[in-house]
């Protein structure tokens, strides 16, 4: 009997939309009609408004349906869609939709095509062979190909990888470190979630590379407590991945030593800072450290640590396997490669569109995602998180690169993207911005502490109209005493998203005076 | 799916607890993997437990529970039996998330009065807003029949 393979992704983003609800029922129907399937469980495609997109491999290559519910099923099967026929949720092949294939797919690329688990499917798909190459090279090298790379953080501050591990390569401690930051709180962001889910090795390949470069022997991965299937994927690839020796005692038998631990966070914004994520690793309230020192001299436990987001380390592999001229020819500018937008809120088509730096939001907003989702006009996009400036359509020409970013006052963060359409009251996000701020500082510098709580206070006094033109002042020197005084980017950005909805919006703060 | 609480008399969390700390004992910074691990067997941290815990890692109860209150997640009373984590965040919001979470809370409040909810900042369903999370199951383009039709599935579950 014919055994056909059939991909139902195990991603959050699926399985919030009845993913594992599909798998019993199409392996029995599929039995009634004498057909044997193999069903796998990968990661995300990235084509969000298809969730759960359904594979079925053909002759011709994999071919997508969805979005596919438990109601569609007897109709797919009547369909034929076991051989790929034609039905009203068919996507054609998968790798053929435009979407999927006009994106630049390096940390990406094998993220919803293999089965995130099987540790051969990784190593069929080009894994370990970063690793490989670094198992080759003496600390020194590994971190020059790195930097040499002009990879950049991926978290959002944009600090050059290369040259962070360098400093602790060459600290003095006993014990280093290797912590990847997974405590993406970011609203609008899922890369990492996708990339824990879907491709779990590529983070620990990252990992154990970086500690043959900086000469560390343990990492940590600190996952947010709202990723549960991150975790738990994470946990049973590093079981794996220590059965095939690549983790343990003895790497594939070169005598170096790496062991990974999963952390899970427990709901707070604030430990994304990795001098907060520190101490809340230690066991403490996640409240934030003075800098310096910084965490490359003393970091976890006062040694000296990496501390990485997670697709900054997945990216690694790929810099170590293809060379460094490789990843540095992609991007624009001084933003070297690709980033994994991120297109979230009010938009048609969400998902995420590996790219190379330099792609407009327009581009994103549009040929990617169709617009916004409600029919109405799009008003304002935040891009780069929470602590991200709103931009208004004249700045979505603007290339997406960290530098021609900064200029406009606004920062490319993360990569992700919040669509907000017309029935948006910027002057209500601009609360929001205040309030979650309030709502997530840790209390330890007064500016953000005190600040964000009268920031609220202020701006409610403003769209009720009460003495509107004092108050826009005070909001505005309050903002400058946040952004100079916060010891973190949360006080100190928050103000961004404050400072450009009044500026790009003003006719929001002012309606209801007129009202009055 | 798991019951978010389970209810044991008070001499079987001792116990529990001691085979907790033993597993963790070896760790870096355990606070944090203890805490977890009691509150996902029990539902909440009680706090009668603190004490002890902070003996076991030679802390004082008081940074004990100052570590407790700082985190959201964590909790020390009991949440329902149908506990959900409603997102509140910017990509949520912009699709009309706010409208959605009054009209689940009146669902809520007219069949599962014991339900709790609470508000959560991101589940990394940002393209596919609303989101929550019920009994750390993922709901994404939240709407009341959704929710209903997910909480009426964990009740046959729990039979």
């Amino acid at each position: 009997m014919q055994r056909i393979k059939i991909y139902i992704p195990m991603d959050s983003a699926a399985v919030a939309m009845g993913a594992n609800e599909l798998v019993a029922p199409i392996q029995e129907m599929a039995l009634t009609q004498n057909i044997n399937v193999e069903i796998i469980r990968n990661g995300s495609r990235g084509l969000l408004w298809l969730e759960p997109l359904v594979e079925i491999e053909t002759p011709q290559g994999r071919i997508g349906y969805g979005p596919v519910t438990l109601e569609d099923l007897p109709d797919l099967f009547n369909a034929g869609w076991l051989s790929g026929q034609a039905h009203p949720l068919s996507q054609g092949i998968t790798d053929d939709i435009p979407y999927l294939k006009n994106q630049e797919r390096l940390t990406f690329k094998r993220v919803g095509i293999i089965d995130p688990l099987n540790i051969q499917d990784y190593t069929n798909h080009g894994g370990w062979q970063g690793l490989l190459k670094a198992l080759t090279l003496n600390d020194e090298a590994i971190t020059n190909m790195v930097t040499q790379s002009g990879l950049r953080g991926r978290g959002g501050a944009a600090f050059p990888t290369g040259i962070k591990w360098n400093t602790v390569r060459q600290a003095q401690g006993q014990q280093k470190y290797i912590v990847a930051n997974a405590d993406e709180g970011d609203s609008g962001t899922f890369s990492d979630r996708m990339l824990m889910e879907g491709d779990p090795f590529s983070l620990i390949e990252g990992m154990i590379i970086a500690g043959l470069a900086v000469n560390a022997s343990k990492g940590y991965i600190y996952v947010r407590s709202e990723y549960p299937i991150a975790i738990e994927t994470l946990q049973k690839a590093i079981t794996i991945a220590t059965e095939h020796r690549y983790l343990g005692s003895s790497i594939l038998g070169s005598g170096r030593s790496f062991e990974l631990e999963v952390r899970k966070g427990a709901g707070a914004y604030i430990c994304g800072e990795e001098t907060a994520l520190l101490e809340s690793l230690e066991g403490k309230r996640g409240v934030i450290r003075y800098k310096p020192p910084l965490p490359a001299i003393k970091g976890f436990m006062g040694m000296p640590t990496v501390v990485n987001n997670v697709v900054s380390l997945a990216t690694v592999p790929v810099i170590l396997a293809n060379g460094a001229d490789f990843y540095k020819n992609f991007g624009s500018g001084k933003s070297y490669g690709t980033l994994a937008f991120q297109l979230a809120g009010n938009i048609k088509h969400g998902g995420l569109v590996e790219k190379s730096f330099g792609v407009s939001l327009k581009e994103l907003l549009y040929d990617y995602g169709g617009g916004s989702e409600d029919g109405l006009a799009l008003k304002a996009v935040q891009v780069g998180g929470p602590l991200g400036a709103y931009l208004s359509e004249k700045e979505w020409d603007i290339p997406l690169d960290y530098e021609a970013y900064s200029q406009i006052g606004a920062m490319v963060g993360h990569g992700g993207i919040v669509a907000f359409s017309e029935n948006t009251d910027m002057a209500e996000m601009a609360e929001y911005a205040m309030a979650f701020c309030a709502h997530e500082s840790c209390g330890k510098c007064t500016p953000c502490r005190i600040g964000s709580k009268r920031g609220v206070e202020t701006i409610v006094k403003i769209r009720q109209g009460i003495q509107t033109q004092e108050n826009m002042v005070l909001l505005e020197e309050l903002c400058d005493t946040m952004i100079a005084g916060s010891l973190c980017a949360l006080g100190g950005m928050a103000p961004y998203p404050v400072m450009s909805a009044i500026n790009k919006y003003p006719q929001d703060f002012i309606k209801e005076k007129v009202q009055l | 799916m798991q019951p978010a609480t389970l209810h044991e008399p008070r001499h079987t969390h001792s116990q529990l607890l001691n085979k907790i700390l033993e597993e963790h004992q070896n760790k870096e910074g355990n606070l944090l993997p203890i805490l977890h691990a009691v509150q996902d067997q029990l539902g909440y941290i009680p706090e009668d437990l603190i004490a002890p815990i902070a003996q076991a890692i030679n802390r004082s109860s008081a940074e004990i529970f100052g570590v407790i209150s700082f985190y959201k997640h964590f909790r020390t009373q009991a949440c329902g039996d149908i506990h959900i984590e409603f997102c509140q965040a910017e990509a949520c919001q912009a699709r009309g998330s706010k409208k959605v979470e009054q009209e689940v809370k009146h669902l809520l409040n007219a069949h599962w009065p014991d339900a709790t909810v609470e508000p959560v900042y991101c589940l990394g369903l940002c393209a596919q807003g609303p989101a929550a999370m019920i009994n750390q199951q993922p709901l994404a383009r939240v709407t009341p029949s959704r929710i209903k039709a997910k909480i009426e599935g964990v009740v046959t579950c729990k039979g």
